[in-house]
């Protein structure tokens, strides 16, 4: 990460150095309120869903969600602490169910587990998985091209579906092959 | 019909934890106290990623890139309307949905162009945003391996999706 945000900061300066160098300031003032923003909608989501997945974690909901992901989840990740496959079976279903936002806090809780077991395998297993998107159905872009007047909307489902299992399953393999326990 | 799925796990959660004690209040309010702490600790690299994101757009170096790579990309069978989704799409969702609705309105949302670009769009992820909010409470950052292979496998699947909308 450093050196990718070493090379892209480096050059971008540069070169807008050389086009309009008074409107640094401005573009990098731009980029922090977008990221702003996206923290006050981050924490209104939190807010609501981390509350709910308390609930769902002191409640037999977790732990049988656990249970049936154990099987898959053992077999792709490897041997994980309970603690972690517990936070991973979270973070898989809701992103699998498209619910991004609800992931996130239980793909945190989970990368920093597995580093207190210093299992960097499961952690890179679970960044390239959810990096390369999982999600079943992609309502929004449905959505998107119902509002575009599309003839048939849900016509989209099959071949993402497909591209999506295509991305997945060459990340697990990729990392199953080159990032060794 | 799956508008119904979440407020009847909703229900179900409620009811059960009532059954099981009751404690829903005290809870509930425990999660919600590390809602905060959790924005709080995502924040530095949010604001790294998208300041990055933005000299990434604003200065050119994207469409430098984006005219440079045309050709690259349309080997692999990519059309190059479709290279600046490409190309966008692991650094900002926002800003590649923009890119989505903008080709969806210039080529017609039925055709092959846009029905490309959605499955682009579906099939792949903000792959350095991932990587900079999931690590947010380790003490390592992430290492570039499983980066690379992301974006391979996203590449993979965005060559897939331009092969699959033909057929399909």
């Amino acid at each position: 990460m450093n050196a990718i945000f070493s090379v892209i900061i480096i050059v971008s300066l540069i070169m807008l150095t050389v086009i309009s160098p008074s409107s640094i300031l401005e573009v990098m003032s731009l980029g922090a309120s977008e990221a702003v923003k996206l923290s006050m909608s981050l924490l209104v989501v939190y807010s609501v869903w981390l509350g709910v997945f308390e609930l769902i974690e002191s409640g037999a909901i977790g732990r049988f969600l656990a249970k049936i992901l154990c099987k898959p989840i053992n077999f792709i990740f490897g041997k994980t602490d309970e603690k972690s496959a517990k936070y991973i079976s979270l973070n898989l279903s809701s992103n699998l169910l498209g619910l991004g936002g609800v992931a996130t806090p239980m793909g945190i809780e989970a990368q920093k587990t597995l580093e207190d077991h210093n299992n960097t395998f499961a952690q890179n297993m679970l960044f390239v998985i959810t990096a390369s998107s999982i999600q079943l159905l992609p309502i929004s872009v449905i959505g998107l091209r119902t509002q575009f007047g599309s003839q048939s909307a849900q016509d989209i489902i099959l071949p993402t579906l497909l591209s999506t299992l295509v991305s997945t399953v060459i990340g697990i393999l990729l990392v199953k092959i080159f990032c060794k326990k | 019909m799956s508008a119904y799925i979440i407020p009847i796990l909703l229900i179900a959660l409620f009811v059960y934890t009532l059954i099981k004690g009751g404690k829903s209040y005290d809870i509930f309010v425990e999660g919600v106290k590390k809602a905060f702490p959790l924005v709080l600790s995502i924040f530095p690299y949010l604001v790294a990623v998208f300041i990055m994101t933005f000299l990434f757009d604003k200065s050119g170096l994207s469409s430098a890139i984006i005219d440079l790579s045309a050709d690259f990309f349309q080997f692999f069978g990519i059309d190059k309307a479709l290279v600046p989704l490409v190309l966008l799409k692991p650094f900002s969702g926002s800003g590649s949905l923009s890119i989505l609705s903008n080709i969806m309105s210039t080529y017609g949302v039925d055709s092959y162009i846009a029905r490309c670009a959605c499955c682009i769009y579906g099939s792949s992820e903000t792959v350095f945003y991932v990587g900079a909010v999931y690590y947010s409470k380790c003490k390592n950052k992430p290492p570039i391996l499983p980066f690379i292979i992301s974006l391979i496998s996203n590449f993979v699947a965005t060559v897939f999706a331009c092969f699959i909308c033909k057929i399909l």
